[in-house]
């Protein structure tokens, strides 16, 4: 029964070796699980702190000079987009906001002040670089200088206003008493500073989502040099996804150098993460516009 | 490559960045209308610059004979490709798009390619006269999808110019050609398209867009290049 179950669901074995269904996660050249060696950049980062080992890789072998970071303003989980030029700041910023944070909007101050720059954004926030470095004429020097980009999993964003209103009215806690937020297992769980837990179920999110985010294909950045992500992966760890020779790269340097661990990425959960991908792309055919189209080459 | 600048409607700040990208990377302009009168001899490249106005049947000719005399024509500039300031905001009348008479130079001829950008610089003019002259399809492609009908997004659109009025039904979020820079964004935020990256901020050359989450276009600062909505990723892709 098992047999036939996988025979009609498909792809729980894959010939070839492969991990990962490019057609659900996109292209990418290599699936790890991998954490940051440093206990430090773990406890600052949301899952393994990859993305913020990988950064601070960047900086300190002089990949690049700078990084445009999302990190907390003034009011309480209310990201903001940064340039930082130190694994220091890197450290501030570490960690997941579930909000609107207008990344690219540096793009055209961090370029101009510096040699080489790495961005980290969301899916969509990496699809706009990717565009603004063939359509040259916006922001200058993209394609030159922008070496690196680090994408993260996305399933929605939410704007400020409504990750507030989603904390109050569905946690009952007020953002400033909020200690940590995380998505995992499908639950989206908040701590208060006294410790206590709370969750609501991720599909209560879409509700609270920025509108535009419904009609987004796009889980995983695939157009990212590196996609970094929890979905699939063991608690503490990362999914990381490769997508070009860069990404690769760097990648393997950092793991040279000692600041990233790997596994396979078959010892977390792939299919949960193909599974999350596969909605994602689904869900763009019951978006509620239907005048538009899914932009995304390889979206349904 | 022997080139060739058309200047109509415009203030002549993109002739002027022809000029210092054709010096920089070795193109003869052959004839500018700014310097020479007549008409265009035959040359490799022709560039357009500005709008034209639909009453203005005199300027209308002039470019419909121009573009025969070039192998390939390319409109330089915002004014020429999208509309820009020309079509938008001249005369400091109220930007209300569609009962203007002025129109893009790119809807009246048939062209190739376009740069649009208020102005375009140096830098840009030179990087695609490098891509033009190595014949590099890859690096054209933008140029090519913005000279064209947006990347099949305006499918059903009527004749280029079918008068000096437009219906709004008729350009918002089809042909986004006509649209000015503020209204873009307006439809892509009003009509929930943003994702709030903001690529238009950085990008925006009068620096006119303010941004805390969604982008806001201060009115008052705005010249209609269309850069935003050029470089939204939610506007189209290339």
């Amino acid at each position: 029964m098992r047999g036939l179950l996988r025979k009609v669901l498909g792809r729980s074995r894959r010939d070839g070796g492969e991990e990962l269904d490019p057609e659900l996660v996109g292209p990418y050249r290599s699936a790890y699980l991998a954490r940051a060696t440093d206990e430090r950049v773990r406890e600052a980062g949301q899952d393994g702190g990859v993305t913020t080992a990988l950064l601070t890789h960047a900086l300190e072998e002089g990949l690049v000079e700078a990084a445009i970071v999302a990190t907390t303003g003034s009011d309480p989980w209310k990201p903001e987009p940064t340039v930082v030029t130190s694994p220091e700041e890197l450290l501030e910023a570490a960690g997941s906001k579930y909000a609107i944070s207008p990344n690219v909007s540096l793009l055209e101050e961090a370029v101009s002040a510096h040699e080489s720059v790495a961005l980290v954004g969301t899916p969509c926030q990496v699809t706009a670089v990717r565009k603004a470095e063939r359509y040259a004429h916006g922001v200058a020097d993209v394609a030159e200088r922008v070496r690196l980009l680090v994408g993260i999993f996305c399933s929605e964003n939410l704007e400020y206003e409504n990750l507030q209103r989603l904390l109050r009215e569905e946690l009952g806690v007020d953002p400033s008493r909020v200690e940590r937020m995380d998505i995992t297992a499908g639950k989206f769980t908040v701590v208060t500073e006294d410790g206590e837990e709370r969750t609501v179920p991720v599909s209560r999110l879409s509700r609270y989502a920025n509108e535009a985010c419904h009609f987004c294909a796009d889980l995983t950045a695939e157009d990212a040099d590196v996609s970094v992500g929890s979905t699939g992966a063991p608690d503490g760890w990362n999914v990381v996804l490769t997508r070009t020779d860069r990404g690769e790269e760097i990648l393997q340097s950092a793991v040279d150098a000692g600041r990233l661990e790997t596994r396979e990425v078959s010892e977390g959960d792939p299919k949960v993460l193909e599974r999350l991908a596969r909605d994602k792309r689904e869900r763009v055919r019951d978006s509620r516009c239907a005048t538009w189209r899914p932009y995304h080459p390889s979206g349904p | 490559m022997r080139v060739a600048l058309l200047s109509l409607m415009s203030c002549g700040s993109c002739a002027e960045n022809l000029e210092l990208a054709c010096r920089r990377t070795g193109h003869e302009l052959a004839w500018s209308s700014l310097t020479d009168d007549g008409e265009v001899p035959d040359v490799d490249v022709l560039f357009v610059e500005g709008a034209v106005d639909f009453e203005d049947a005199e300027a209308q000719e002039r470019l419909e004979r121009a573009v025969t005399s070039a192998d390939t024509v390319v409109t330089l500039g915002s004014c020429a490709a999208t509309g820009g300031f020309a079509r938008h905001a001249i005369g400091m009348r109220e930007p209300a798009r569609y009962h203007f008479t002025v129109f893009p130079a790119a809807k009246f001829a048939g062209t190739d390619y376009a740069i649009p950008g208020c102005p375009p610089t140096e830098d840009a003019i030179a990087a695609f006269l490098r891509a033009l002259e190595e014949g590099d399809e890859d690096r054209l492609e933008p140029y090519r999808v913005l000279s064209g009908d947006f990347h099949g997004l305006a499918p059903d659109l009527p004749a280029p110019v079918r008068g000096p009025e437009l219906e709004v039904e008729d350009v918002l979020l089809t042909s986004n050609k006509d649209l000015c820079l503020g209204c873009d964004l307006d439809v892509i935020e009003r009509d929930l398209f943003c994702v709030g990256c903001g690529t238009c901020a950085a990008a925006c050359p009068a620096r006119a867009i303010e941004l805390d989450e969604k982008p806001e276009v201060r009115q008052e600062r705005c010249i209609r290049c269309g850069t935003c909505f050029v470089v939204c990723p939610r506007s189209f892709r290339p």
